[in-house]
């Protein structure tokens, strides 16, 4: 089977993305696999069952501080390197924390040694936010009501913000997940 | 006392927490430095709590099978060498370190004791919280496998259900109960037929809800079952034209003159004595007192029972003796 991307070398890679619930199967020669980011994301298990890991694509060089984990490396073992991954990787592990638990907020019990300091965390009131602070709490809430293309285009301001994206795709609320 | 706690159907509760210590990277991430150092942090905050410390590189292939057998430790800690294991000497809280989180805190108790095991699994967690667990306000408990954030807690319970099982009932309860977010699955493996019609049912979800509201709704889709299961037993027997009572007492004739018993039928064999008992066919010993039998006849711990390296015939000839002397009690009533 040819590259359905080139059309020239032949298909070892199969990646199967899963947007809005509608799946998407690709069969990649191992150069566009890579082009496309698809071979980041190997192995499909993960890609099945936690398709926002494919169809989100955060940014791919992002790396927890602490152990250094990616998001490619939390696709492949399906597990999350440290608890710093979850603050530097956050963006990409909520989607994977809502398809498996479907909610995304505890209301259990906390350590004690937590309960004294929750006040002053979630006390930061919302009009001192900066304009960075405010997209990424809509994008987490986006993420957290599954809504995907709110997401994608939050995370592409985001993005902007940050100057992550080339000059010629300024336009910010252009969603780039045709894929 | 065992009846009150349905143990005739429920066998077993479990209740387990998955933590993690902020100051670490998960087991995954691990070096060997940090695992000891882990192993190190735990052992002393219980050292004095009348716990048993076993590494498991220290431990025989046969004893780690053991542990596995009767449920205090996961295939999967024992295949980790830094993997600790930390029991009470009541064997009813078991404390795996370094398996795929830092800790999982397991509390064990016979019958269907949801409430209770919630409470002594947290009295051990408080203790051991002390060190900083990793939590997230948003998020709860942070753990290396998503499927486990928020509380971190598994509940289940073991249940005997011969008589869904025998009517052919079992696959659209337990169809029903998997929609409704809990987990089924076998008594050995996973999605494997269920031995001695042994079924745990557990949460699926950890995030979003409470503890308590993890316990309480997994206790009352259980006691439906346990209800239901009881009423099918009791149709089974009105029902029964002779085939029933014949079955019944040939698994206990069986099981107390055998000479050789595979595990599989010893599973089979104890699974009717245990339905004789629960419908008053037998008397002189517990459902509990079974079920323990059933865990000492498993391969491993017939084999640590043997010297050297035991034939298939010398183990099922240990396992006829164990249930020779176990059933001397049970009698016809």
């Amino acid at each position: 089977m040819l590259c359905d991307e080139c059309g020239v070398n032949n298909a070892t890679v199969e990646f199967v993305s899963i947007i809005n619930g509608k799946k998407i199967e690709r069969h990649l020669c191992p150069a566009c696999a890579h082009k496309l980011g698809a071979d980041s994301f190997m192995p499909f298990s993960w890609g099945d069952v936690f398709p926002t890991v494919g169809s989100f694509s955060p940014r791919q060089e992002a790396r927890c501080s602490v152990c250094g984990s990616t998001l490619a490396d939390i696709a492949r073992t399906g597990l999350i390197g440290c608890a710093q991954c979850y603050h530097d990787l956050r963006e990409g592990i909520l989607p994977i924390v809502s398809r498996v638990q479907t909610k995304t907020r505890h209301t259990g019990r906390a350590p004690a040694t937590f309960e004294s300091k929750k006040i002053p965390e979630t006390a930061s009131k919302p009009e001192s936010e900066t304009e960075e602070a405010r997209l990424t709490r809509e994008l987490n809430d986006a993420v957290a009501k599954e809504e995907y293309e709110r997401a994608a285009a939050l995370r592409d301001q985001l993005k902007a913000l940050r100057g992550e994206l080339p000059n010629s795709q300024k336009k910010p609320t252009d969603s780039k997940e045709g894929n | 006392m065992a009846g009150s706690f349905d143990a005739d159907i429920a066998a077993s509760t479990r209740v387990r927490l998955a933590r993690n210590y902020a100051d670490l990277p998960f087991p995954g991430r691990m070096s060997r430095v940090q695992a000891k150092k882990l192993n190190e942090r735990v052992a002393s905050r219980l050292g004095n709590r009348e716990f048993t410390r076993l590494d498991m590189a220290s431990l025989s292939p046969n004893e780690r099978q053991v542990l596995v057998e009767r449920h205090l430790a996961s295939r999967e800690l024992c295949e980790r060498p830094e993997g600790m294991l930390l029991l009470s000497k009541d064997e009813k809280i078991s404390i795996m370190v370094g398996e795929e989180d830092h800790l999982r805190i397991q509390c064990l108790l016979p019958g269907l004791q949801l409430e209770e095991a919630d409470n002594l699994s947290r009295s051990v967690d408080a203790m051991l919280s002390v060190d900083g667990y990793a939590y997230d306000a948003q998020l709860g408990y942070l753990t290396a496998c998503p499927t486990n954030v928020g509380t971190g807690m598994r509940a289940s319970v073991m249940l005997h259900l011969v008589g869904l099982s025998s009517t052919g009932s079992m696959q659209s309860l337990l169809e029903t109960v998997g929609k409704f977010g809990y987990t089924v699955r076998g008594f050995y493996g996973e999605g494997t037929q269920a031995a001695g019609d042994m079924v745990q049912i557990s949460n699926q979800v950890t995030l979003g809800l409470s503890e308590e509201e993890i316990i309480r709704n997994l206790g009352e889709v259980v006691r439906s079952i346990v209800k239901k299961e009881r009423s099918v037993r009791e149709a089974m027997l009105k029902g029964d034209s002779g085939e029933l009572t014949d079955r019944l007492n040939r698994s206990l004739g069986i099981l107390k003159f055998a000479r050789r018993m595979s595990s599989e039928e010893m599973m089979r064999r104890l699974s009717d004595v245990k339905l004789g008992l629960s419908i008053g066919l037998f008397e002189g010993m517990t459902a509990a007192e079974l079920d323990k039998l059933a865990t000492l006849g498993q391969p491993a711990s017939i084999a640590s029972t043997l010297t050297g390296s035991p034939s298939s015939a010398q183990r099922d000839e240990a396992r006829a003796k164990l249930l020779r002397v176990g059933l001397k009690e049970c009698k016809v009533f």
